[in-house]
């Protein structure tokens, strides 16, 4: 397990290694520049400034220059936040887009598998059609419909939850943004379950475990469900690090200071240290929480042999 | 004596797609305390769906009528709860296929003891012992290193060993074996048997056997009944199935029957044809098409099981059969 789990991290860092210079060469391949589009400057303030981000280098310099910072940790100064780097950047966003994320997450899963397991129980039966029907639902309508359409209800008309604003995180200000989050993944979590679940409740083994006179509560969680849920848990490491660095979505209609924001607005302003270093984190992420559902992967299925 | 199992007119239909599929029709058995009941017929005879139907096994499509009296419970009408205290306890099934019929991610000692946790209230240390005690007299060997291993650590033939001790924890009153043998080699079947005939003897249980292994039959069985497309077609004890059957599918079946002791044909011997789909089953006897015997009224009337001497029943109109002078299953 220690090995397998080394060789992993070790291979993680040319994996890295490729997806900053990708990331950092498609950047600047795109045109315009942190720059460019305020009013012309003196040519020599420009150069000034050009200079002070080290962008009169070539290319290959500055990447060089990039990514020994990047490697002690420093991700350097934000184009646009003038007097932030983008070390502070993130840790003033990633820990609103993380709570936000974990709790839609939670949220998600608390309500996806229950319902997924009872449609699967209840199959082709009216239970099943209508969460079936829900999930259809909470995966076609987009965010940005349901999010406005929470505010509007629960905001403006009914007045029982704050319109939007972050406010240290208080449970009240939480509740629209991490409903309006988890749905989705609601619909999806609970298509998944239901489809894990029919396939293994029909196998042989459950039949077995029914003949043993147990009871079905019992038949389920201790027979069906590991096995039923084995095509979340593959899901689950590229949902997670999706929904915890933030959704730009969400956090633009709720107003909240997270991630995701920085992460859109700096791609549009060409803020290119702040974009490296969202990617960055993405990328460690999804690295890491993949390596984590291999290992539950070896937990869950003891045929798993971690090596 | 009494019956322990006294199924009567069940009947097991599937719906299918492409229309409905009757697997078992109106079948009635009787099974007492101590015996051994051979149910012989071969795959898609119906005779693995009859009995997962009384466990209330079936798939969801599929829908069961008549009655099962287990010692004075309908099986088939029993509420989920009350059913659940009977099948694992008084009554339990050895499935067949064991590299499927284990739940791969729970060590052999959780499926053992958690049988006899549920319905005997064992401690886990006492469910744990006679968990061991059954391995051990399944023939496992090195029980104690084995019983913490997961399936997939366990030989194809080693899981059906399981499954048998599994069947046999609660000491049943009824035991279904459903082909218990057929992943075994010959001389753990043997070991099998007799185990079962032990068992059959000291605690008094009846085992149904299903099979199509007609040495096992003669191995353990006091009576048989022949099923042929979801009927029964010829029931009797064991020495007048063999010697004597009535029905031209068991001679064919007996027939079949490759023997040591006669000079080796070119072929094996083989009923002709196949056995009727039994989505649209023929006018008449469901045997005509593959029946040499075949006569007028085998084409328009199925031909209904009757009782022809004690004990002895069979569905064929033809009378003719004569096996005073040979053994049969030549």
């Amino acid at each position: 397990m220690f090995v397998f789990i080394l060789k992993r991290v070790l291979m993680a860092i040319p994996i890295m290694f490729v997806i900053i210079a990708l990331a950092f060469f498609l950047m600047r391949a795109a045109p315009g520049g942190p720059f460019t589009s305020e009013r012309k400057l003196p040519p020599e303030v420009e150069a000034n400034i050009r200079a002070a981000y080290d962008l009169d280098k070539s290319l290959p310099e500055q990447f060089i220059i990039y990514v020994s910072k990047v490697v002690r940790g420093d991700f350097g100064p934000s184009f646009k936040y003038k007097d932030f780097t983008v070390n502070e950047l993130i840790a003033r966003g990633a820990p609103v887009s993380l709570k936000l994320g974990l709790w839609a997450m939670t949220l998600a899963l608390c309500i996806g598998i229950p319902l997924g397991t009872l449609a699967a129980l209840r199959q082709n039966q009216p239970t099943d059609y209508s969460v079936m029907a829900v999930a259809m639902v909470g995966i076609t309508v987009p965010p940005f419909v349901v999010a406005p359409l929470l505010t509007l209800f629960f905001g403006v008309y009914w007045k029982l939850l704050p319109v939007a604003g972050w406010n240290d995180g208080a449970l009240p200000n939480m509740i629209l943004p991490v409903t309006a989050l988890s749905l989705p993944y609601i619909a999806y979590i609970s298509r998944l379950t239901r489809g894990g679940m029919i396939e293994v409740l029909r196998s042989n083994y459950v039949r077995t475990a029914r003949a043993k006179g147990l009871p079905e509560s019992v038949v389920v969680r201790r027979h069906a469900m590991r096995a039923g849920l084995m095509p979340l848990v593959s899901y689950l490491a590229p949902a997670l690090a999706g929904i915890v660095t933030g959704s730009v979505v969400i956090e633009q209609i709720f107003n909240l200071p997270g991630i995701g924001r920085y992460f859109v607005i700096g791609a549009l302003q060409r803020d290119y240290t702040l974009v490296m270093g969202v990617i960055i984190l993405y990328s460690a992420l999804i690295i890491t929480l993949n390596l984590i559902s291999d290992v539950i992967y070896s937990v869950l299925d003891p045929k798993v042999k971690l090596n | 004596m009494t019956s322990i199992l006294s199924i009567r007119d069940l009947s097991v239909r599937f719906s299918t797609p492409e229309g409905e599929v009757k697997a078992v029709s109106d079948v009635s058995l009787d099974i007492n305390k101590g015996e051994c009941l051979g149910i012989v017929g071969e795959s898609g005879s119906g005779k693995s769906q009859l009995f997962i139907s009384i466990m209330g096994l079936l798939a969801d499509n599929g829908q069961v009528d008549g009655t099962a009296k287990f010692q004075g419970d309908d099986l088939l009408k029993l509420p989920r709860r009350k059913l659940n205290k009977i099948r694992g306890d008084r009554m339990s099934m050895i499935f067949q296929d064991p590299m499927t019929c284990l739940t791969p991610h729970l060590t052999i000692a959780k499926q053992l003891t958690e049988v006899l946790k549920f319905h005997k209230g064992a401690s886990e240390a006492n469910a744990r012992k006679r968990a061991l005690e059954l391995l051990d007299m399944v023939r496992i060997p090195e029980a104690a290193n084995r019983i913490d291993m997961y399936p997939h650590e366990f030989s194809g033939g080693m899981r059906q060993r399981v499954m048998i001790a599994m069947g046999l924890l609660c000491e049943p009153e009824l035991l279904i074996a459903d082909e218990p043998s057929t992943a075994l080699d010959v001389t753990v079947q043997a070991q099998i048997i007799d185990l079962l005939n032990e068992l059959k003897r000291e605690t008094g249980t009846a085992i149904i056997m299903i099979t199509h292994d007609l040495g096992v039959v003669a191995g353990i069985c006091d009576r048989v009944n022949v099923m042929y497309a979801g009927q029964f077609v010829e029931t009797g004890t064991v020495q007048e199935i063999f010697y004597d059957p009535q029905h031209p599918y068991t001679r064919g079946l007996l027939g079949s029957m490759p023997r040591l002791d006669q000079i080796r044909d070119e072929h094996l011997t083989a009923i002709p044809g196949q056995p009727p789909n039994l989505q649209n089953l023929p006018a008449g006897c469901n045997f005509q098409e593959r029946c040499t015997f075949a006569f007028d009224p085998c084409w328009q009337t199925d031909p209904p099981l009757e009782e022809f001497s004690p004990g002895r029943c069979k569905a064929c109109f033809y009378q003719g059969f004569d096996n005073s002078q040979k053994g049969a299953a030549s």
